[in-house]
């Protein structure tokens, strides 16, 4: 499969959880996303650069799209966890 | 004071961070608040990728954990970004973290006790106030 099966149409804006429901357990580059402060994550949308199965596939995306875009972020779509399993339950 | 909101429901209290680089702005990226860690981490692909490499970083250095010894390096970042604060010069850990975490980094003391920081675990918000 070549990167371009992982671009999404450029002039779809998607909020976040469309996103979360379009590319689950993915990592996601957005762009352009219109956050609402500078410090939460929070934004009403976003454009999908790209969403790769693997991070190391993401964040190697991420030198072009800060290079063509601004608002640029890498987050990955499915439930975190971890990181400190000695300290978790099931 | 600087309100930062997380979601309450998810494991871990995960918050979006910036750094800069040689070639300008970063994207933003999620780091867990870990009050468990002296360090601020970042994984090296992140730090490579925005222009950053461990040629330049401080110094090697070796974290133990229960499947073995992992090599790092200690690199001072040009801005670096979270909770509504920014440093500049700022000193992180490049380390390699799961990718199964999810996340791009740890938030650690390095830059948290710069601040006083309420935790409010039920209502998913941080409140946050320079100390110093």
């Amino acid at each position: 499969m070549n990167k371009a099966s992982f671009l999404v149409p450029a002039d779809e804006r998607l909020t976040w959880r469309e996103i979360c429901v379009q590319f689950p357990d993915e990592w996601v580059v957005l762009v352009d996303a219109d956050w609402v402060d500078d410090h939460n994550f929070e934004f009403g949308s976003a454009t999908v650069f790209t969403h790769r199965k693997h991070r190391r596939e993401a964040t190697a995306d991420l030198g072009a799209a800060c290079g063509e875009f601004q608002n640029v972020g890498c987050f990955f779509t499915g439930r975190i966890r971890g990181p400190m399993p000695r300290f978790g339950g099931s | 004071m600087k309100v930062t909101c997380f979601d309450p429901g998810s494991d871990l209290v995960i918050v979006p961070s910036r750094i800069w680089g040689p070639r300008g702005e970063g994207p933003r990226l999620n780091v867990v608040l870990d009050t468990g860690s002296s360090e601020t981490v970042v994984i090296p692909e992140i730090l490579d990728e925005i222009g950053y490499s461990a040629r330049a970083g401080d110094q090697i250095t070796v974290m133990r954990s229960a499947v073995g010894r992992e090599q790092g390096y200690l690199i001072h970042v040009e801005r670096f970004a979270c909770l509504g604060f920014q440093f500049s010069n700022f000193q992180v850990h490049a380390h390699d973290l799961p990718e199964e975490w999810g996340i791009h980094g740890l938030l650690g003391l390095s830059f948290l006790r710069h601040f006083n920081c309420e935790l409010r675990l039920r209502d998913g918000r941080l409140l946050v106030e320079r100390a110093d």
